[in-house]
């Protein structure tokens, strides 16, 4: 897409580069890129900031209902859930809060309204049947996925949920951060320091 | 000394607490994509039969694409849209070198393709780029230089010395105790350039009758019965699946280990499944919900249930009157075939009257009998044969008849035979919507010049006609572990782990080999060969391991020959509807790996055989095409063509991308024209003189199809004397969609490992309460008696992480079938088919008893236990 059309479909439109560049206050979250090449590795890995996103406060949340979202990009898709069991990644006084992407990381099927509340799968994607377990990261319980579900990291101060990062790509980008616009209200934090690498467009 | 509190660690302080991911690492969030100048490689998957398309994209490492179609290779904009391929999953990315400079590559799904329209991949296919040798991966471990056991180290040694000690070696022991003293245990499928070549060595110049492919004991064929009716195993094409109303699946799991074939073809097709397996795995649930059928079978009764179906059918007049007479053989045609070569045939084919009468007599096949051989209750093979074979007012529903190993890896003669003719009976023949076909396990790569020499062979089946031969090839194992093979040659293949009686194999192979008392002490080439020979004198054997990866075998190796694969050299084979492609080369394979057909072709020129001047991979795929001439993969007209326009062959078919063509390949009208399926009636007169008689007849004497008498009465005794009894349950196995056969490349990826970091044994709620065990608790199984290839009972025994689902039904477990050093064959006793020799893979059983807990019981822990029937 060029940047004529996102500017006359996507006014707040941002770029990584653009999100790197933006506020610096305290640091948020840190990502490690761990698939570099040796080259690159060798060069430091690539820390770059998410933005912080208020969801939901913990209080209203009903076991089992979801709670959609959209992170880091307005165009990615999410759902909240309290799964009423323990789950990795889990916050909360149960350790059962968990956020997954809902957008199937094989090719793109919607998730929405397919989690199984009593067994915390995730699933059947209505494209080729793929399903996941949101307890154990997302993995697939089977799958023609080649990665797991994105589980969005969560933070609480104890009244509302934050989300403060990801885990894995979103279907359809080739970065969590780029060719997309950021969410309203999404706080963008972070000491950043730009890619020596070459993986940006 | 006050310590220094770095912004790291406040940040960690102020983060919720929570429960900790599973994997250590976090999850790439980004993936470089291809700028548009990226180099294109046409190739398809390395896996399964169905054989997706797939191309790579190779780029210097400090080049990159951009989100603009314009400024990648794909030439889409990104995001890309749902649906459509193309995106770019980290599993997806590698670094490789090319040329010997580093190259990003990306490896994704060809949305071009005839076989995976829109880029659709699975599990397996999709994560193509992590095979490919990178030594900051787990890939790592790759063999990389001949190797050679001297004083229990396996120490480099040069390419020269390696191939001379093999040759020297062979030599020695086929001119001592002739050519059965060298053995050969090969793959069937890895590339028509490296099968051609080992098939010249050992069948054709060396003429050894001890000769076994990957996943048998013998050099036999798989669904003998479904060849002996004379249908080719690949007639289809997948286009006709999705003409089909209903779909008999025997022993096929395609969602499992066909995952295209499943997504691409047949769901959405829209027929109605009859999925017969002892395993309500996500393909049953899937053909539940889809108003199809569940047949829970009791392992290995699939013969008893064939029948039965068949039965009823005659008993109603469901049959396909009509096709049969004009189709099939009748008693005088089934006289035409050949005595010896064609003995089944002379015993077990009769014609349609004479089989109807033989199952209408034998009340073994009544519904009440069935019910109880079976467990599939009466109702079901009732609503089976009516989906089948009922008629539709005027019409016939569209059946198509498809097995796998599920089925003839249990009897492997009377289970596909009976499949086969119940093929036969509803009209499944050769036309869109009415098909009969194996699903297929590996690609197939298998172009020989020469095939497995019955006539050397010496054992005979007891059942055949009287008076006339029976001949049965010789069981590699069995011969193997006697002490008669001087050299035993490994080529790609996981032998250990992968046969019935699988510790007893490893127990008495290290006994030959490393634990001989005869070992070397020198690296120079003629004190090695000197002190082998006295080892083959001795009655023990040289072992060479010909491999990309370490593995079982390894343990016990004399030499180690490194292998280039997939990806690293120009290769060429057929799918599963005969659609030759290319495979591209894509990076350098490491070290000083070679692919096979170099080696074998050293290994021949150093014993002093003809006809091996091959000096590249295209020069052995021109060769080979004159060998394909009139048959289901004849190629000829590809070189034929591909020459006329001044072209390498291998160059030629490049062109054709990943569509490639469907064998045989004919030129109608001038053009170079492919072939939808074989025995096909509907095929066009005025082209019959351009095609092999196959591909509008069956491939029998007579050009009519064969009913074969699948008698459960050859297999009823063995049957009673291994199933469970008392405390025992069946311990089955088979695939699973996350890992390919032996676990070599998911061995080595993560994301497979965080799935099934262990063997599992599936069993169900009731008999894990009763056993009082949970998923993730670890569990014995033992069976007492494993009966092995040389007639001795041990016992076997295998260790496994407890996964408790309803996949699997009462008194019924279920294993991985080749997971590295868990090996479900360790509790299969080595019982053979009466009439073929295969393996029966699917009779292992045992007690199962809980020892404790794994850390894969935590949440922490990165299997899932849910089951799979949610999905």
């Amino acid at each position: 897409m060029s940047d004529e059309k996102e500017e006359s479909t996507r006014p707040v439109c941002m770029h990584r580069r653009d999100v790197l560049k933006a506020g610096a206050v305290v640091s948020g979250s840190a990502v490690i890129y761990p698939h570099l090449s040796s080259a690159q590795s060798s060069a430091g890995g690539v820390n770059v900031a998410y933005p912080k996103l208020k969801i939901a406060p913990i209080k209203g949340l009903v076991e089992g209902e979801g709670v959609s979202f959209n992170y880091p990009l307005n165009e990615q898709p999410n759902v909240l859930l309290k799964l009423g069991r323990p789950a990795q990644g889990g916050i909360g006084p149960d350790f059962d809060i968990v956020a997954f992407s809902v957008l199937c990381p094989h090719m793109g099927g919607s998730l929405r309204g397919r989690y199984q509340h009593d067994t915390a799968a995730m699933g059947p994607c209505p494209f080729h049947f793929s399903t996941f377990d949101l307890a154990r990261g997302g993995v697939p319980v089977h799958a023609s996925a080649t990665q797991n579900l994105p589980q969005v990291k969560l933070e609480t101060d104890g009244k509302d949920i934050f989300a403060v990062g990801i885990n894995g790509l979103v279907y359809g980008y080739r970065d969590n951060l780029t060719d997309g616009t950021l969410p309203e209200g999404a706080e963008v934090i972070g000491e950043v320091q730009e890619s020596r690498g070459t993986l940006r467009g | 000394m006050t310590k220094d509190i770095s912004r790291r660690d406040l940040i960690m302080a102020a983060r919720s607490p929570s429960i900790d991911y599973a994997v250590y690492e976090e999850s790439s969030n980004q993936v470089p994509i291809p700028p548009a100048n990226a180099e294109v490689h046409t190739s398809a998957c390395d896996y399964c039969i169905v054989g997706c398309g797939y191309k790579a994209y190779t780029w210097p490492v400090d080049e990159a694409g951009g989100s603009n179609a314009d400024d990648n290779a794909f030439h889409r904009d990104f995001p890309v849209v749902a649906g459509r391929g193309q995106w770019v999953s980290p599993n997806m990315h590698n670094i490789v070198k090319r040329d010997g400079k580093l190259h990003h590559v990306v490896v994704i799904a060809d949305g071009e393709t005839a076989v995976n329209r829109e880029g659709n991949h699975s599990v397996r296919g999709g994560k193509l780029a992590q095979k490919l040798y990178n030594p900051n991966k787990p890939t790592a471990d790759r063999l990389q230089t001949p190797m050679l056991r001297v004083n229990d180290s396996m120490l480099p040694i040069s390419w020269d010395d390696a191939t001379t000690i093999v040759a020297e070696l062979s030599r020695y022991a086929i001119d001592k105790n002739g050519p059965n003293a060298f053995g050969m245990r090969y793959y069937s499928y890895q590339y028509w350039e490296n099968t051609y070549a080992l098939s010249k060595l050992i069948y054709n110049d060396i003429g050894t009758a001890i000769g076994a492919e990957h996943d048998k004991p013998t050099g036999t064929n798989d669904a003998v019965g479904l060849d002996d009716s004379g249908v080719d195993g690949f007639s289809t094409s997948y286009a006709d699946f999705k003409e089909a109303d209903v779909i008999f699946m025997s022993g096929f799991d395609p969602y499992e280990n066909h995952t295209i074939l499943f997504t691409e073809w047949i769901a959405p097709g829209g027929a109605k499944i009859i999925f017969v397996n002892p395993r309500k795995s996500p393909t049953a649930v899937h053909a539940e919900r889809n108003d199809g059928l569940h047949l829970q079978v009791q392992p290995n009764t699939d013969t008893v249930l064939n029948n039965a179906i068949q039965r009823y059918i005659l008993e109603q007049g469901w049959e396909d009157a009509e096709w049969i007479s004009r189709m099939t053989a009748s008693s005088e045609e089934i006289l035409m075939e050949k005595p010896g070569k064609h003995w089944r045939r002379r015993t077990f084919g009769q014609d349609f009257e004479a089989h109807k009468a033989w199952l209408l007599s034998d009340d073994q096949y009544t519904l009440e009998n069935a019910e109880k051989t079976t467990w599939v209750p009466k109702e079901k093979i009732i609503r089976a044969a009516e989906m089948m074979a009922k008629p539709r007012g005027k019409t016939r529903p569209k059946t198509t008849v498809m097995l796998e190993k599920g089925n003839y890896w249990s009897f492997n003669y009377p289970a596909s035979a009976s499949l086969s003719s119940l093929g036969l009976l509803v009209g499944a023949g050769s036309r869109p919507g009415q098909n009969m076909s194996r699903a297929g396990g590996h690609q197939r790569g298998g172009m020989k010049l020469k095939g497995y020499p019955l006539s050397k062979s010496w054992v005979e089946s007891k059942h055949g006609k009287e008076g006339e031969p029976a001949p049965m090839p010789v069981n590699f194992d069995q011969y193997a572990m006697s002490g008669k093979l001087g050299v035993c040659y490994i080529l790609g293949t996981t032998w250990l782990d992968s046969m019935n009686a699988a510790q007893a194999i490893r127990l008495k192979l290290g006994e030959l080999t490393r634990k001989h008392p005869i070992q070397a002490d020198s690296l120079v080439v003629a004190e090695y060969i000197d002190t082998l020979k006295k080892r083959i004198d001795a009655g023990g054997m040289f072992l060479v391991q010909q491999d990309i990866y370490p593995n079982t075998l390894t343990d016990f190796a004399d030499i180690i020959l490194p292998a280039a694969t997939w990806g690293e050299a120009d290769f060429t084979r057929a799918q599963g509807e005969r659609r030759l492609r290319m495979y591209s080369r894509i990076s350098d394979a490491p070290g000083e790996a070679k692919p096979d057909w170099w080696t074998i072709a050293q290994i021949g020129k150093k014993m002093g055989y003809e006809g091996w001047d091959f000096e590249e991979a295209n020069d052995i795929f021109e060769k080979a095409s004159e060998k394909s001439k009139g048959g289901h993969y004849d190629f000829s007209k590809v070189v034929e063509v591909a020459r006329s326009q001044g072209k390498k062959a291998h160059e030629f078919l490049r062109e054709m991308s990943t569509t490639g063509i469907q064998l045989p390949a004919r030129i109608v009208n001038g053009e170079l024209t492919g072939t939808l399926r074989l025995h096909d009636e509907t095929f066009p007169d005025d082209e019959k003189d351009t095609a092999p008689k196959i591909v509008y007849q069956f491939k029998t004497a007579s050009g009519k199809a064969i009913f074969m008498k699948g008698d459960w009465n050859l297999v009823k005794d063995t049957f009673e004397k291994f199933r469970p009894k008392g405390d025992e349950m069946w311990v089955s196995n088979g695939r699973i969609n996350h890992i390919w056969q032996s676990m070599f490349d998911g061995t080595r990826q993560p994301f497979v490992k965080q799935r099934y970091p262990s063997n599992f044994l599936m069993i169900n709620p009731a008999d894990a309460e009763r056993l009082k065990i949970e998923s993730g608790d670890l569990v014995a199984v033992e069976n007492d008696k494993v009966l092995d290839q040389l007639g001795n009972e041990a016992r076997g025994v295998l260790s496994l992480v407890a996964y408790v689902t309803d996949e699997v039904g009462v008194g019924v477990t279920y294993t991985y079938a080749f997971y590295p050093g868990q090996s479900a064959d360790n509790v299969v006793p080595a019982v053979t088919d009466p009439i073929t020799g295969v393996y029966n893979y699917k009779i292992g059983k045992g007690r199962i008893r809980r020892m404790g807990e794994t850390p894969l019981k935590k949440v922490e822990g990165t299997m899932s236990f849910i089951p799979r029937t949610v999905g």
